[in-house]
């Protein structure tokens, strides 16, 4: 069965405009079927990686594009984060909030993959849908 | 976010609630250095929805300026989503974190 195409979300790169990734990820986790703390986890996820995106990616530069995606498969969601800044490796350089960061987004999803490309950065992440096959 | 600060039991309560992220990290910055100057205190995190890893060094931050300077220091009430975040980053298990508020005064007080 072919996926449906993913949604996406464009945003720029003001970490005020972080709610609002929360809120577009939370809808679309809820109506894939997830618990209320498994939204939760992957709001938690979002603000983490777009604010990485944010402060280091862009390094703290307003208005920058950033786009988000979020695709339901049958047995799992990805949510993909692009963007058009420099090279960085996804929080491990995120020391400024006290190294708290450091793994809390490998922690709550399934699969992470990070693509350096020549002209930004791409985060795929990956989570089983609820009653979802490993 | 939002935040109100009052003094209560011979602390500081900093009050928080809805979505503490990296966003609102500067203002909530400010607010704790300014509480910490005051003598003990007590964050209540009973009606936060959402916080992230920047609030919660924050909270690490304000716990580490607490005990250079003396004073109390203690997180209270932690609401389901805050204390989950507590947990995921084992923060709990470094900061004073009580289930009621009246606990954290206590504890700030003695």
């Amino acid at each position: 069965m072919t996926e449906p195409p993913p949604e996406t979300l464009a945003l720029t790169s003001e970490l005020d405009r972080l709610g609002e990734a929360r809120a577009w990820v939370a809808a679309h986790a809820a109506a894939a079927g997830f618990d209320d703390r498994s939204v939760l986890d992957l709001e938690l996820v979002v603000t983490e990686a777009v604010s990485n995106v944010v402060r280091h990616a862009y390094g703290g530069e307003a208005g920058r594009p950033i786009e988000l995606g979020f695709a339901s498969g049958e047995s799992e969601v990805r949510i993909r984060l692009r963007d058009w800044g420099g090279p960085f490796l996804d929080g491990r350089r995120a020391r400024d909030d006290g190294g708290y960061g450091l793994g809390l987004i490998d922690d709550l999803v399934d699969a992470v993959e990070r693509t350096a490309l020549d002209d930004g950065n791409v985060l795929e992440l990956t989570k089983r849908r609820p009653g979802g096959r490993p | 976010m939002e935040q109100a600060t009052r003094s209560e039991g011979g602390a500081t309560v900093v009050e928080l609630g809805g979505d503490v992220d990296v966003g609102a990290a500067q203002s909530l910055r400010e607010t704790l250095a300014d509480a910490l100057e005051r003598g003990p205190v007590v964050v209540d995190l009973s009606g936060v929805r959402f916080i992230d890893s920047a609030g919660i060094g924050l909270l690490v931050t304000g716990h580490r300026r607490a005990a250079e300077q003396g004073v109390g220091f203690a997180v209270a009430a932690p609401s389901e989503g805050a204390q989950r975040v507590l947990s995921l980053t084992r923060t709990d298990r470094l900061l004073s974190v009580f289930d009621s508020l009246d606990e954290a005064l206590r504890a700030v007080a003695g």
